[in-house]
């Protein structure tokens, strides 16, 4: 080239690139002084002035670009190669133009330059996209706040109204008067009332009562095709958001969003469903004018549901194996409910971002849902394939598990629950991908926090299993199948009895057997069952106390308290308001709690407990020493008693280590001035040595297996005429 | 002029400066600097309004734009209340860099709706800012006592 073009020709060319750029470059000779080595003469007289032939400063009216200067002085002052942004500013001319600008400072070979652009067309394109992409966030944002706010208005009123026809007659208007369909099903997904904008919606004319198709199938048929993940929801009673593609070829064209909600009763039975359904094609339509915001998720960048879906059916087409992993941020709700939606989009950022370092370029992960992540794991070895799978997924559980630091400087911890399956072991399409990944994820959540599940059949039917125990548990509060037993706890140095603990039993009517707690009792805790499950086993204790008080044996009963009756604001309400009817004095009661519920919000719980303790309880730690133990914490807490666990208790006869720990424990509860029950003592041995280690109180099967009522009045009978 | 997108900072300053209000919303990008005389109490200001792009999750918060503000207009619109959350958000990152004073205006009061939000809430938050003004950029309610106050508040304490 440099032989056909003279460097006179060079410059015309360079000129001619500057030109066609639309840009005025200047290089920078003093602070605030240039050179003018290029300039646009039809607009560059608004930005600079000149003050000789090649010579310039920024024009003074022109604030912006002055105020720019600080910024880019800086910059060059440190002389390394690079490039500073202003950002678009507007300025207007004197007969009311708009001109958009952009400066750039620049450092290149030892050279200062400014070179501010004309970005007028550039300007016009991204205030399309960017106009388009804000219509479409503040219409989705109206619209989940006016869902939002009948949603927590009809959840109020059916929680609160048993009557039907009151509830109904109550929230008809809301409804009829709504500007997005509701439909309000009973709990058989059966419709009860819907508004004429649901209709509407669907093309259906109510009057005619022939129609084949109602709202209701083609949501399903919808969902069913679309999300195939779905039945989970109604199964385990969730709530569900998401937009559905309405093909009703070839008259309708529809993009619906659906909101789904199960409103449940003081027992967490649903007793009702209810559908919000909004027309957002509009939106849609908005969106899909660019290509970008249509197919990535606008918040992480990340390929969102409909490109995801592309990508999977692309991937199950063609041969090569894969492994699909669904990640489901554990308590994102919660995390958003108490930071703010700000800091919860920021959170969901950092995730995708760092999803996206951990993972290979041949590898998909795409935001398919407001907390849900989905990654497909492509060109793994196939030697040792699960294992790799899995050290990946425990890998991104660990990453995913460091702090994250908000605006606010605060740091959140979050977890997540992966769900694994395989192509094409566990299934070849694209639906069924999806369900048993979504179903793998839901059993690694019950399990707790940051687990990981590969499906199998075998985890289906667990679900399954467990699905029908909650509802057997539901059905069984109603029915009252529960029965106290009591388990004696002996004074080691009076040998009297003087405290009971009590336990449930559930038995299930047509059962052989009793239900034992470890089978039942976890689940409560998961579905929120423990509420109303505990009121009627604290009631039915008060019951029992009641009966052994007026037979003369006034003992202190020990109930347990689980972590989430502890969070529950009306406990405190409830036990004095059961201690009242039945008469009993306060200090036959003593509630036990784990140490895990002290891990979980000490705050909270030390309220809790001294609100509690403030009425005259008593108040234990069980299991003590198996879980998070502080002794800064046992010393603020209003405790009367520690509970030794049976673990240690087990090999005392012979474990130096468990003598060591037991002996410990018992001083330094005295000293707390706490008194020391040891549970599960089953032989004289192990009574020996408590007893020469000053234990107080001794439960177990040594001294008396738990019994019902009237039993234990018998032992009683029994124990106290051989001690006297 | 900071706040959420489309709040109506941009038509605020259009009623303020030209006396005109467009219903139809045309999003801003980066900046624009409109220029305004203002007497009070026989002292003249002149504002240079800074009309900055709406943060959302499109455009972050420019920290760079307030540097060498005199005061802060934080604009949220009435209907939306992510936009009160948002601001309160702007907020906290603003008084990390400037302790200039701030109005927080609460605009769009001509449209018939209202935020869900307790008027402790508001109140809470009341004190951090030199006033709290409603206005309406359509109708021009309190648009011109928005700035009014602004000028007050240096002839006060200047």
């Amino acid at each position: 080239m440099s032989n056909i073009y003279n460097e006179s020709s060079n410059n015309s060319l360079e000129k001619m690139a500057l030109n066609a750029l639309d840009c005025t470059v200047l290089l920078r000779r003093q602070s605030e002084k240039f050179e003018i080595i290029h300039q646009i003469e039809t607009w560059s007289n608004i930005v600079i002035s000149k003050i000789s032939a090649h010579k310039a400063v920024i024009n003074d009216g022109c604030i912006f670009l002055n105020d720019f200067l600080i910024d880019a002085e800086m910059f060059w002052a440190k002389n390394q190669q690079g490039v500073l942004s202003s950002g678009f500013w507007t300025e207007q001319l004197a007969n009311g133009k708009l001109m958009h600008f952009e400066a750039l400072a620049c450092v290149t070979e030892q050279q200062s330059l400014l070179i501010i652009n004309n970005v007028q067309s550039v300007f016009a394109q991204q205030q399309k996209t960017l106009q388009i992409a804000r219509e479409a966030l503040i219409s989705n944002e109206q619209l989940a706040q006016q869902v939002d706010n009948t949603h927590q208005y009809l959840n109020e009123i059916a929680t609160n109204t048993d009557d039907m026809k009151k509830m109904l007659a109550t929230i008809a208007s809301t409804i009829e008067h709504a500007t997005f369909g509701i439909m309000l099903l009973d709990k058989n997904l059966k419709p009860i009332l819907q508004n004429p904008i649901n209709y509407q919606l669907f093309q259906v004319n109510t009057k005619d009562q022939g129609q084949t198709e109602t709202p209701l199938d083609v949501i399903f048929k919808l969902m069913k095709k679309q999300y195939p993940e779905h039945e989970r929801i109604f199964e385990a009673a969730s709530a569900w958001h998401g937009e559905l593609y309405w093909l009703a070829a070839p008259y309708y064209v529809k993009w619906l969003k659906v909101s789904i909600y199960p409103i449940k009763g003081a027992l967490g039975d649903v007793n009702h469903w209810v559908f919000y359904i909004s027309d957002i094609t509009r939106i849609k339509h908005l969106l899909e004018h660019n290509e970008q915001l249509a197919h990535y998720d606008s918040l992480t960048k990340l390929p969102n549901r409909q490109l995801f879906w592309n990508l999977l059916e692309q991937n199950c087409s063609q041969q090569p194996a894969f492994y699909l992993l669904y990640l489901d941020i554990d308590n994102f709700k919660f995390i958003n409910e108490s930071y703010g939606h700000a800091e919860g989009d920021e959170l969901l950022i950092t995730i995708a971002q760092r999803l996206q370092k951990m993972l290979k370029k041949e590898d998909i992960i795409c935001r398919v849902g407001g907390d849900e992540f989905v990654i497909l794991l492509r060109n793994i070895k196939e030697e040792d394939a699960k294992k790799h799978c899995l050290a990946i997924a425990q890998r991104i559980l660990r990453k995913i598990n460091e702090p994250y630091e908000v605006r606010h400087k605060d740091r959140i911890i979050t977890t997540a629950s992966i769900g694994i399956v395989h192509f094409p072991t566990d299934a070849t399409d694209p639906d069924l991908l999806m369900k048993y990944s979504d179903l793998a994820a839901y059993n690694a959540k019950l399990t707790g926090k940051s687990n990981i599940k590969f499906y199998s059949q075998k985890l289906q039917q667990k679900t399954a299993q467990r699905i029908a125990l909650e509802n057997a548990l539901r059905e069984a509060i109603v029915n009252h199948e529960f029965s106290i037993v009591l388990q004696p706890m002996m004074d080691i140095n009076t040998g009297k009895i003087i405290k009971a603990e009590a336990l449930v039993r559930w038995l299930p009517p047509n059962a052989e057997n009793n239900i034992m707690p470890n089978d039942f009792i976890p689940l409560a805790e998961d579905t929120g069952l423990i509420i109303p499950l505990g009121k009627l086993i604290f009631k039915q204790v008060c019951q029992c106390i009641q009966q052994l008080n007026q037979q003369g044996h006034p003992l202190t009963v020990s109930v347990n308290l689980s972590p989430k009756q502890i969070y529950d604001n009306s406990l405190s309400h409830f036990v004095y308001q059961m201690l009242n009817e039945y008469n009993i004095p306060p200090q036959q009661i003593e509630f036990e709690i784990t140490e895990s519920s002290l891990a979980n919000d000490f705050d909270l719980v030390l309220a809790t407990l001294l609100q509690l303790k403030k009425g005259g309880v008593n108040i234990a730690v069980d299991d003590f020493g198996t879980g998070y133990s502080s002794l800064a914490y046992l010393k603020r807490l209003p405790v009367d008693s520690l509970k030794i666990d049976r673990s240690f208790i087990k090999d005392i006869e012979n474990d130096e280590n468990d003598k060591a720990i037991v002996s410990a424990v018992i001083v330094m509860a005295h000293s707390l001035k706490l008194s020391v029950i040891a549970e599960g003592v089953e032989n004289i041995a192990q009574l020996d040595f408590l007893s020469k280690m000053n234990c107080d109180i001794i439960q177990g099967y040594f001294f008396s297996k738990p019994l019902y009522l009237n039993n234990f009045i018998s032992f009683i009978k029994k124990h106290n005429e051989n001690l006297t | 002029m900071l706040g959420s997108s489309a709040v109506g900072k941009t038509s605020l300053v259009r009623h303020y400066v030209d006396g005109i209000f467009s219903e139809k919303y045309l999003t801003t990008l980066g900046v624009k600097i409109d220029k305004k005389q203002l007497t009070v109490k026989d002292k003249q200001f002149q504002f240079l309004l800074w009309d900055i792009e709406g943060t959302d999750q499109y455009a972050a918060f420019q920290p760079r734009y307030i540097r060498g503000a005199s005061a802060l207009i934080l604009v949220t619109d009435c209907t939306r209340i992510q936009t009160y959350i948002d601001a309160v958000d702007i907020f906290k990152q603003a008084r990390q860099l400037t302790d200039v004073p701030i109005v927080l205006v609460i605009n769009k009061t001509d449209l018939n709706k209202h935020w869900q939000l307790e008027e402790q809430t508001l109140l809470d938050h009341q004190h951090d800012f030199i006033e709290v003004i409603y206005t309406s950029a359509k109708t021009g309610t309190s648009v011109e006592q928005l700035f009014q106050s602004i000028g007050e508040y240096f002839v006060k304490h200047l």
